[in-house]
């Protein structure tokens, strides 16, 4: 993982709406954030290094959510990542389960319930890595 | 997303948890089901076994029977489906915890229908309050006017479905251009989920289209046509906008912002709002 000693997040959502609230409420908790629109450079960055926990939309312009995912876990194995949609089906749930996403939230979701989510995956990062 | 499904003995309500499924299988939402019984303060509960002194207890344990077989087989993110214990939680409530890897709770509360659904959407951060109604009338009760009710009451977004109907068309009264995101993205929900057609309605005031309301209309379009999502584009005045969401058909769901920025909160004062719900023939989904 990285040599930082804070949990270190990725966010990718091309509405950037979501980053914009997300990225300072997970600064605010110690958390080491990056935040993208552009999925193409999102993959370029998870290339480059790799991050402890991937928060990931799924329907994007360019590489989609599931490529994006599978790339990830194909970088980095131990990344967890979780899946926010909007355009929620059961066959996108049970695609990402079985891609290995640590959780599936739909939007709407209020930020606490992410912030839950994502105390969880580091929690798992921690005991896995420690 | 968290999900809040009340229930009544209705066969509308049976209807509803079975849509709800649909929505909790594409969304993994955590549930929460709700059913509300009279205040029986008279009853010794000492007395009684619980499902005498509380018969909604067992009410609830057949609808979850229902909900987990209508998710299908990914039914075991809501837990086992073993028959769990109901105990008191926060005084009058009767809590039943079922959860799996995601939340499934059922819950009793007492007294008046719609003032106990509300609370309990407040209590446990619903995203969207689920439930059923049947044709032309709130049900709920002889005279009950609660799906309405619950509609005005909410803080949250509330949907209320009509019986046996499966929406085909989404239509969305846009009367105002501050939409929220968390709106749009219920919509996106239901419009996935019954892969239903979008219809974004402007709304005209004095004969004309606001330029703030045109400039989110076409944002709007936009945003559903960058998705994929067939969406069209129609207006309505104001004065007929009452009209036209009573003349709504059985297939259309009529989505409604109804905030304090919302002129169709000013248009429609509460107690039309609630009858609005209760008497028209799509199912309605106020917004907020």
């Amino acid at each position: 993982m990285t040599t930082s000693t804070k949990t270190s997040i990725l966010i990718l959502d091309d509405e950037p709406i979501v980053s914009k609230r997300l990225q300072p409420a997970l600064e605010k908790m110690g958390y080491e954030v990056e935040s993208f629109y552009d999925s193409s450079r999102a993959m370029a960055r998870v290339l480059e290094r790799s991050f402890d926990i991937v928060v990931t939309d799924l329907k994007m312009e360019g590489v989609d959510g599931m490529q994006f995912l599978a790339a990830v876990k194909d970088r980095s194995p131990k990344t967890e990542v979780i899946v926010i949609t909007g355009f929620a089906t059961m066959d996108t749930a049970k695609e990402s389960m079985r891609k290995g996403v640590f959780d599936f939230l739909a939007k709407p979701f209020k930020l606490g319930e992410i912030q839950e989510v994502i105390r969880k995956a580091e929690a798992h990062v921690c005991g896995e890595d420690k | 997303m968290k999900l809040l499904v009340a229930v009544d003995e209705n066969p509308y309500s049976r209807y509803a948890v079975g849509q709800a499924a649909r929505l909790a299988a594409n969304t993994w939402a955590d549930v929460v089901m709700l059913a509300v019984e009279k205040s029986r303060a008279y009853l010794d509960e000492d007395d009684l076994d619980q499902e005498h002194a509380h018969p909604k207890t067992l009410t609830l344990k057949r609808y979850l029977a229902d909900f987990l077989g209508s998710v299908g087989p990914e039914a075991d993110i809501y837990g086992p489906g073993r028959d769990v214990p109901f105990g008191r939680r926060d005084g009058d409530v009767l809590e039943a915890d079922a959860s799996g890897r995601k939340g499934m709770v059922l819950r009793v509360r007492s007294g008046n229908p719609a003032k106990a659904i509300a609370a309990e959407a407040r209590a446990s951060g619903s995203d969207l309050v689920i439930l059923g109604s049947s044709q032309h009338e709130g049900g709920w009760g002889r005279g009950s006017d609660v799906p309405g009710r619950v509609a005005d009451a909410a803080d949250c977004p509330v949907f209320v479905l009509r019986e046996n109907v499966v929406p085909s068309k989404v239509a969305c009264c846009l009367d105002h251009a501050n939409v929220t995101q968390e709106s749009l993205e219920l919509i996106n929900q239901c419009v996935t989920l019954y892969g239903a057609e979008l219809e974004v309605v402007g709304v005209l005031r004095r004969g004309e289209l606001r330029e703030d309301v045109e400039a989110k209309m076409g944002e709007v379009l936009g945003y559903y046509l960058d998705r994929d999502v067939r969406a069209l584009v129609r207006v309505v005045g104001e004065d007929s906008l009452e009209s036209f969401i009573e003349s709504g058909g059985r297939e259309d769901l009529m989505a409604l912002w109804l905030t304090r920025k919302s002129p169709l909160q000013k248009l429609l004062p509460g107690h039309r709002v609630a009858s609005l719900v209760n008497h028209a023939s799509a199912s309605i989904l106020v917004l907020r």
